[in-house]
């Protein structure tokens, strides 16, 4: 009789307090099933209960004594029965402590769905994570809907009923929002029970979020060591490769000095040194233009490519940036398969230092939202742009003017250089950067580039076979 | 590979000089700075030539450059103490950092010179050493 309360999936105590009743009542029931059996076949009550045949009146006393029994088994029937069911109560409290211990620990909270009545049922811990006490209200979707975050509500929503409607197991990803302010990543997995239920699991994954951004945030910083440290390198490199021919300089300018300075002037000697000194000389100008052709487009390297593809690229790439400073990057494209030649990731590099400025720049908004937008568009038949524009607070009009020169920063970190080797990046991609700003509004950086001649372009198309 | 280039004369005792650098032009600048100043110069473009070659331990001073293919300045300055040649030593850097000189000076350098030098302060400090060296 309680068997319809004992979940099947839950642990084997449940079967086992079955068996116990079971056993007990097929103890009971086959002993009176016995009785009866005598008595319908021989008409008479079995030995142990039939009648004296020397005392007239002991039948019924006997009879009276057998029905006494049979109450008592059945009485003892009842008891064991109560007794098993108190056993079953104590054990099914138990598991629900169990369960609910255990969907605490695991941040998780489980649902069952009923998708013909659209009834819900809730574990406790599934109403905490929502914000709700424990059955404060009927477990219904409006419900569930009525703490999801607004921006998630819609394409959620979307999602499960494309899960449901194909019968499909499904598994999404939301941010709850709750009354108190605070907002929960969560992720919900669910599959179909039978035809007409879902059941399924909501689990926090807020510390695992975090945790992730920690992560980012760490590997964004290692990357900017890493430049750094490659900067340093480089740098290094750079001294030494010029102090070799400026020691060398140095050295035989003095000696030239020298052999003239003698009494008798070594005049041989004198221009030997001078003629080392000039070919030091070049050996540092060699440098020089080696260090120049590092920033310079190698015409190699350079190729016709959709520039829409490649801001998509760099918008993708962004979202991990986007999350740390808690914003959104939003793009809007409309240059098609508008071509452009040059090195593709030099103007990706641009579009990234672009948007991660937008970002930087909003870091202390906090009345409104925090979104970098990129768009693109054909201009005329020669020219593209693409705009990269934040909701940060604007850049100073006196600031404005400078904000390309080298080594000119607003940061607390940097060199300045960012904006400057954008800008130099694209004049050498024979396009322009220019800038618009309002103060308490954001800046709007302009970039153009000239359109590919299709035809002489055509056979190096990035990603060309389709 | 042995580059050796005496330029000392039979005649007069100067101040003998070794320089060891692997940049050809640096090596030999500094060697005509040198003799420009009278001194004589035996140049190696290697520790390793140098360790290999004999002729050169009666000089007064040595000059090594602390980057270089194979052994380094440094190491090739603490092979010299080890083998109890206490001639002066000093290393040519374009490295100047606190480091690099505390390293070249537990190694046993005798001290150490900055790339790009001042000739008049070069000349002056091997000039010094030569004496103390030879007295």
């Amino acid at each position: 009789m309680r068997k319809e309360h004992l979940d099947p999936a839950e642990p084997s105590l449940g079967p086992l307090v079955n068996a116990m009743i079971e056993a007990a009542a097929v103890r009971r029931a086959q002993e009176v099933a016995r009785i009866l059996d005598v008595v319908s076949k021989s008409g008479t009550l079995p030995e142990v209960f039939a009648a004296d045949p020397r005392r007239p009146d002991a039948h019924e006393r006997e009879t009276g004594r057998q029905i006494s029994q049979l109450q008592r088994y059945i009485l003892d029937e009842k008891a064991e029965i109560q007794a098993a069911n108190r056993t079953f109560d104590v054990a099914e409290q138990e598991l629900k402590r169990q369960l609910q211990l255990t969907e605490e620990l695991s941040r998780t909270g489980s649902f069952r769905w009923n998708l013909k009545t659209g009834e819900d049922h809730w574990s406790d811990n599934f109403y905490r994570l929502l914000g709700y006490q424990p059955n404060d209200r009927p477990a219904t979707t409006d419900a569930f809907l009525a703490r999801m975050h607004p921006e998630d509500r819609e394409p959620l929503f979307r999602q499960m009923l494309q899960a449901t409607q194909m019968k499909e197991p499904f598994e999404v990803e939301f941010r709850l929002a709750r009354e108190d302010g605070t907002v929960v990543s969560c992720r919900s997995r669910g599959r179909p029970e039978g035809a007409d239920y879902y059941i399924g699991v909501l689990m926090d994954v807020s510390e695992l979020r975090e945790t992730e951004k920690t992560l980012r945030r760490t590997e964004l910083a290692l990357s900017r060591v890493s430049q750094r440290t490659e900067m340093g390198e480089l740098a290094a490199s750079i001294a030494h490769d010029l102090n070799q021919p400026l020691t060398s300089i140095a050295a035989n300018a003095g000696a030239a000095r020298r052999w003239l300075g003698r009494p008798v002037p070594d005049i041989a000697m004198a221009r030997e040194s001078l003629t080392c000194l000039i070919h030091d000389a070049k050996r540092a100008v060699s440098v020089l233009r080696g260090m120049q052709d590092l920033g310079t487009t190698n015409a190699t390297s350079s190729m016709a490519f959709r520039l829409d593809e490649v801001v998509a690229e760099v918008v993708a790439a962004s979202a991990a940036a986007a999350d740390t400073h808690s914003a959104l990057v939003l793009s809007d494209l409309h240059a098609g398969d508008t071509l452009v030649c040059g090195i593709p990731v030099q103007v990706q590099q641009v579009i990234y230092n672009l948007i991660l400025n937008g970002l930087e720049a909003m870091d202390e908004v906090k009345d409104r939202q925090r979104v970098v937008k990129i768009r693109s568009a054909v201009l005329d038949n020669e020219t593209v742009e693409v705009v990269v524009e934040d909701a940060g607070n604007g850049i100073a009009n006196d600031t404005l003017p400078h904000i390309f020169d080298s080594f000119f920063t607003t940061k607390t970190t940097g060199m300045g250089l960012g904006l400057s080797i954008c800008r130099s990046m694209l004049e050498r991609h024979k396009g322009t950067l220019s800038v618009e700003s309002e103060m308490g509004l954001g800046s709007r950086f302009r970039m153009t580039l000239p359109i590919a001649a299709s035809g002489s372009v055509a056979d190096q198309v990035r990603g060309g076979g389709d | 590979m042995t580059e050796a280039r005496d330029t000392s004369s039979e005649a007069e005792i100067t101040d003998r000089v070794v320089i060891v650098d692997d940049d050809d032009d640096v090596r030999l600048s500094l060697a005509n700075l040198l003799q420009s100043a009278g001194f004589s110069t035996s140049t190696f473009n290697s520790g390793e030539s140098l360790v290999a070659a004999s002729g050169w331990d009666g000089s007064h001073c040595l000059i090594v450059d602390v980057r270089m293919k194979g052994m380094n300045g440094i190491d090739l300055v603490r092979l010299l103490r080890e083998r109890r040649i206490d001639t002066p030593a000093f290393i040519l850097t374009a490295q100047c950092d606190e480091e690099t000189r505390r390293r070249a000076l537990r190694a046993g350098a005798t001290g150490f010179i900055c790339k790009p030098f001042d000739e008049d302060e070069l000349i002056e400090l091997i000039g010094h050493a030569c004496e103390g060296f030879k007295r």
